[in-house]
């Protein structure tokens, strides 16, 4: 591999370089330019030597953030022009070369027989006559720069010069020819073996574009917001207008359209009072509002709650009402900058369109029509796939839909992280869910060995993620439940199995927990510590129909051999198993044994709770198992 | 692809993490001698997912530590901060130069402190260097670099740097006297702190139309300033100028008058196609906030085109690559110019992520077939020899970028070069060796592609963040050669013998350890080899980022160097016909192509001598200022 000179100055950099690349691109995010607004060079070569910047005297000093260049010479006139692809607007920019016709030029295509058609690779030499004589190389390229290819017409510029004597091509892989008889200002075609040369004419009706300065880009906020892929509306949780806590649960029987609006802004009422107005329409049409008032959310002393009071009574607002939380905006705000590259703050008025399943289907920044709340509805009833399609701004094809579960769902995890991170664990969990239950939205893979993919991703997502969650949040039987099906999905998962089984002991399964143990005993990896762990529930647990002493000390000798008797835990479990049978001189060896190994072991606190259990056998008493927590 | 790649990510940690045997920690014990990160590392291995670069959304919380580090002030970085503050004192000078007739001279006395002198802004010596009847180019002889500042230079105090504005302004080559720029650019590329002085080195641009041609002076000045006190502006205490050049164009007059070479024909080109308001006079930025992200979407917006003849009529025609959500547009070229979109009708109208496209004739039947990089994969389509196209093969190559085809082993069909870029961070940033290979396709024939990345050798010094390749013979031997850009460190040279390569970026001094991100070859010096431009990353920001702050107290020397070679900017490299190259790139003062993208050598006018364009500019956002 390459050598690194650096490597040990840079090995922490790495991690710096990466936050301060994510903060610039959140002020990116935030509508932040990063160098931007920079003029395109361009550099004119005189003589061989220095260059002189001639970007401006050019035109070519755009402010674009341009990408690519295509050369070509779009109007036969043998000057070389330009298009430009750009991340800017205008994408595509054609830059036509309006230079005076004072140097002379020559264009040659070729066509390769032996060698590729295209003849790439080709290496075109031009011999012109003159004092010194003058060689010029071409190569003609396929890709080239960066993402662009340009045309396969390679161009000479001759100056002055117009006597040509010849040109010499060196096919690729392929003899030498020379081409005689070529004239200046031509467009010619040379094919590979014939030494005819063929002038290729412009077209009849030459082209005649006309100069136009473009105007610069509309600054357009995006209205409506359509999602591809539909999202889980998190908690909505809200305080009516008396200031009590309310919330809405999803599923519904019609869609819901999540508004937020301030008292101070026009055209909040404005928009309000078309709803108002339209009642009939919007409800037949099978639309519900919820207008949140996001008055007093900032701190902001002018708009106070009573006002929204004021404004909705006023109004006879026929839909329902009330105070928007900081939470819900915050966990919607994460929400709308995770999926979207935007962390803008959001305007007012603000809408989510939610359907009857709790999934949103549109946003729209500022207001939006009753005419349009009608036709989206439509859209809440279609299928994914089909919506989808009818989100995206234009029509086209897909190689790769990105709505297959694996893509999809990936996304819905990628807002639950977002969300957990944030300390969003409901919204997380909601959207783990999301994930799960996307499978049954969207087609399974096909293939075998796609759907055993999507199996186990299922089965991970349970496991590591929602049972993970589930449990730190102290939903114990809700997180066993969750294993329990990642375990169905995925029966050899080992560490979900691992997790049960001590979830089960933590919630006084005994029993359950053992069966789940004793299915681990010949997992390669999970072996040992299941053998360790049922040895010691068999030998201590609090549960005397458990407790089975002889059977114990079975399991936990086949753990310590199987750990060469070099493993704290299982020589702990042994002498517990041996305690329980009445045999305390050899628990008392082995827990000397254990107690020597687990001085060095992890965690520390192993040690002392061993120590605990010598002074038991010591005086002849085994040990017992505190009951579980429940 | 931030987001498209999140889902293959999760899978794979998602099979990795059963592999690892992640467990819970729990208070009855762990499972011993496996590794149990708990759920905090759990939750920190998902974060470690790249695509969360691109995706801060709901970790901004945990981000403001590092956002604050983004602004200069609260970082404490007084170089840039006082940058920021310079160039808004020279930005005034450039808004007097712009009203030259009309402006007040107290806007000047703003800029300059008690005691201000300057050399003369037009040095005495300007004089013809070239000139073919469209372009001139005068220039005055270079000053030995680094003068020790002098003061007292001739022109002193306001009245003095007002006489000397004004007749660097009228002053000029042939005909451009009393000539009234309508542009004024400035750009502080260095700083130096000396005791209560700052020196400073600015790029200046002035330029402005002119009957029948366009004019631009370039220079650069030293400028000494003096320290600010409190919230003070800083003040000029002396300009020097290191360094100046003029270019003025005249074009040819008459019907299709134009005062630059360079016309913008867009409109008139593509107005007609619905999609030309609808999405080519709509940017990225725009976009990104309507498309969701997992659609493929990002902000950098890195997609190309393609120039080639795709349905057969003799004219070249145009395919716009563009980003997942959006359908890449084929125009055809009429024979009057314009062009039609037919996206649809030809079936390359693909929603997918789109980086680049090849028209290239890979079956050898006389017709431009195409290959699409999207950003996972290769995307190979037979043209039916009218301009229809239809799916031939898909080929592996995840984080895709540039496409270059030649046919390296000489069997009379195209191949395939594909160079890939992963979403990662680099590592280590100066020399980054963790990214994904660049592929080899050979064209077996019949459509099938087989990757022979490894067997011919191109797997050496192959994990690289690359953005670009280029074929080309350097050493003259009949076959073809590779140069690969790649960003975060040293680029590749690839000498081909007989079909198989050896990496030579070293030996031939051609390794231009920097951001590379674009490949151009060109004879521009008429030796009879081919000479290299590589595209660099000439930035502020990217300095700050890449390597002041970090380095500015405890790196070594060293690191120190690589770093600042890092953000020198772009490179030229001539061929010494020896199989080495010498690094040219200041002499021939190509350097400044800012944050540079596409290049490409192209005579623009017609003189023998090939010239260079530089596509540059990362992200502008509404926001008019920069980070």
């Amino acid at each position: 591999m390459s050598r690194s000179p650096l490597e040990a100055v840079d090995a922490s950099s790495s991690e710096e370089y990466r936050k301060a690349w994510t903060a610039l691109m959140a002020l990116v995010d935030q509508g932040g330019s990063f160098s931007g607004h920079e003029r395109n060079c361009a550099f004119l070569n005189i003589a061989g030597k220095r260059f002189a910047n001639a970007s401006a005297a050019a035109g070519f000093d755009l402010t674009d953030d341009a990408r690519s260049i295509g050369l070509v010479d779009w109007n036969f006139d043998g000057k070389v022009d330009l298009w430009i692809a750009n991340r800017t607007a205008p994408r595509l920019r054609l830059l036509i070369n309006n230079g005076p016709a004072k140097n002379h030029f020559l264009a040659v295509h070729l066509r390769g027989k032996i060698c590729n058609r295209d003849a790439i690779g080709a290496r075109v030499e031009l011999h012109l006559e003159g004092e010194p004589p003058l060689k010029l190389l071409r190569t003609l390229h396929a890709g080239n720069g960066f993402l662009s290819q340009s045309s396969k017409w390679l161009f000479f510029g001759l100056g002055p010069r117009q006597a040509i004597q010849k040109l010499v091509v060196r096919w690729p892989g392929c003899r030498m020819e020379e081409f005689q008889g070529l004239r200046a200002d031509q467009h010619y075609l040379i094919t590979q073996g014939d030494p005819r040369v063929e002038v290729s004419a412009a077209p009849a009706a030459a082209a005649r574009l006309k100069p136009a300065e473009l105007p610069p880009p509309e600054a357009s906020e995006p209205r409506r917001i359509p999602l591809t892929l539909r999202m889980p509306m998190p908690s909505l949780r809200f305080r009516d207008f008396d200031g009590k806590p309310a919330s809405r649960l999803f599923p519904a029987p019609r869609p819901l359209l999540v508004n937020f609006w301030a008292s101070w802004c026009g055209a909040c009422s404005k928009e309000l009072k078309e709803f108002a107005d339209q009642e009939s329409l919007l409800r037949a049409g099978g639309i519900e509002i919820l207008a949140l008032s996001a008055d007093g959310l900032s701190g902001d002393r002018s708009s106070a709650p009573a006002a929204s009071q004021n404004f909705i009574r006023g109004l006879k607002f026929p839909f329902s009402g009330g105070f928007a939380t900081p939470e819900l905006m915050e966990s919607l705000e994460i929400l709308y900058s995770t999926i979207l590259h935007d962390q803008r703050p959001f305007p007012v008025p603000m809408s989510f369109l939610v359907d009857s399943s709790g999934w949103i289907t549109a946003v729209y920044r500022g207001t939006v029509t009753a005419e349009q709340l009608l036709s989206d509805a439509r859209l809440c009833a279609a299928l994914p796939l089909e919506s989808a399609q009818k989100s995206l701004p234009f029509p086209g094809r897909w190689h790769e839909l990105p709505l297959q579960p694996t893509v999809a769902g990936g996304n819905l995890g990628w807002v639950a992280t977002a969300f957990e991170l944030a300390g969003f664990k409901d919204e997380a969990l909601l959207y783990w869910k999301g994930y799960l239950s996307y499978s049954d939205k969207v087609p399974r893979p096909a293939g075998a060995k796609e759907g055993a993919q999507w199996d186990q991703e299922l089965a991970r997502i349970l496991s590591q993620e929602t049972a993970r969650i589930l449990h730190q949040a102290g939903r114990t039987e809700e997180a066993i439940a969750a294993l329990r099906q990642a375990l169905r999905l995925k029966p050899d998962l080992s560490p979900a199995r691992f997790n049960l089984a001590s979830l089960l002991e933590r919630m006084n399964h005994a029993g359950a927990a053992l069966a789940e143990f004793r299915a681990l005993f010949q997992d390669p990896l999970a072996g040992l510590a299941a053998m360790t762990r049922a040895a010691m529930l068999l030998a201590a647990s609090p549960d005397p129909g458990i407790r089975n002493g002889e059977e114990a000390v079975q399991i936990a000798q086949r753990a310590c051999q199987l750990s060469g008797y070099r493993d704290p835990e299982s020589l702990d479990a042994l002498a517990a198993a041996y305690a329980e049978s009445g045999r305390f001189d050899e628990a008392l060896i082995t827990v000397q044994k254990a107690l020597g190994l687990a001085a060095s072991a992890n965690p520390a606190a192993l040690a002392g709770q061993i120590e605990e259990r010598r002074r038991l056998y010591q005086s002849r008493q085994p040990f017992r198992m505190p009951a579980g927590s429940r | 692809m931030p987001k498209r790649g999140i889902a293959i990510s999760l899978a794979v940690i998602g099979s990795a993490a059963l592999l690892l045997l992640i467990l819970w920690r729990f208070q009855g014990g762990t499972l011993p001698g496996t590794p149990s990160p708990g759920f905090e590392e759990a939750a920190c291995s998902i974060m470690d997912l790249p695509a969360l670069r691109l995706q801060p959304g709901g970790i901004r919380k945990i981000l403001s530590e590092h956002l604050a580090k983004v602004d200069p002030l609260k970082d404490g970085w007084n170089t840039e901060h006082f940058s920021e503050a310079a160039k808004d004192q020279l930005k005034k000078l450039g808004h007097f130069l712009t009203r030259a007739g009309d402006s007040d001279p107290q806007a000047a006395a703003a800029v300059i402190a008690p005691g201000f002198s300057c050399e003369p802004l037009r040095p005495a010596d300007v004089h013809e260097v070239f000139s073919d009847g469209a372009f001139a180019v005068f220039r005055a002889d270079p000053r030995s670099s680094h003068p020790t500042p002098q003061l007292g230079g001739p022109h002193r105090g306001l009245a003095g740097l007002v006489d000397t504005l004004r007749s660097w302004c009228e002053g000029g080559g042939e005909g451009m006297a009393k000539i009234q720029p309508v542009q004024v650019d400035f750009k502080i590329f260095q700083v130096h702190e000396s005791g209560p002085e700052v020196s400073t080195t600015v790029f200046v641009e002035l330029s402005g139309a002119m009957d029948r041609g366009h004019f631009q002076k370039n220079a650069t000045w030293h400028c000494l300033w003096k320290r600010p006190e409190n919230d003070e502006p800083p003040r000029l205490e002396w300009i020097d100028v290191a360094d100046y050049e003029e270019v003025v164009y005249r074009g040819p007059g008459g019907e299709a008058a134009c005062s630059t070479l360079f016309a913008d024909c867009t409109e008139s080109a593509l107005a007609k196609n619905p999609c030309f308001k609808e999405q080519i006079l709509l940017g990225q930025s725009y976009w990104v906030r309507r498309l969701e992200a997992k659609l493929g979407i990002d902000v950098t917006g890195h997609s190309g085109l393609a120039v080639g003849d795709a349905d057969g009529d003799g004219l070249d025609d145009v395919l716009l690559c563009q980003p997942g959500g959006l359908p890449n547009r084929l125009f055809l070229h009429q024979p009057d110019g314009t062009l039609i979109d037919a996206s649809a009708a030809a079936g390359v109208d693909w929603l997918d992520h789109t980086r680049s496209a090849l028209f290239v004739d890979l079956d050898n039947d006389g017709d431009q077939d195409l290959a699409i990089a999207f950003a996972n994969l290769l995307l190979v389509m037979s043209n039916d020899g009218s301009g229809h196209f239809a799916k031939e093969a898909v080929l592996a190559a995840e984080g895709a970028h540039s496409l270059a085809a030649a046919d390296y082993d000489q069997d009379g069909k195209l191949d395939l070069y594909v160079t890939c870029y992963p979403n990662l961070s680099p590592v280590p940033y100066h020399d980054a060796n963790n990214g994904l290979p660049n592929l080899l396709y050979r064209n077996r024939g019949n459509w099938m592609f087989n990757e022979v990345t490894r067997e011919k050798g191109l797997d050496q010094n192959n994990r690289r963040f690359s953005f670009a390749a280029a074929w080309e013979d350097y050493d003259n031997d009949g076959d073809l050669d590779l140069y690969v850009a790649n960003d975060y460190g040293r680029n590749n040279l690839y000498r081909n013998d007989g079909g198989r390569f050896t990496d030579v970026a070293a030996a031939a001094g051609v390794e231009d350890i920097a951001a590379g991100m674009g490949v151009a070859w060109a004879d521009f010096n008429h030796d009879g080899f081919m000479d290299l431009h590589v595209s660099n990353m000439f930035s502020t920001a990217g300095n700050r980022i890449a390597y002041q702050r970090r380095f500015k107290d405890s790196a070594p020397e060293q690191a120190k160097s690589i770093f600042q070679r890092h953000a020198r900017g772009d490179s030229l490299f001539a061929n010494l016909g020896d199989g080495t190259f010498a690094d040219v790139s200041l002499e021939a003062a190509i350097t400044m192509g800012r944050w540079a993208w596409d290049a490409k050598f192209a005579d623009l006018n017609n003189d023998s001598w090939e010239d260079l364009l530089v596509a540059n500019g990362y992200i502008t956002n509404e926001d008019p200022g920069d980070l």
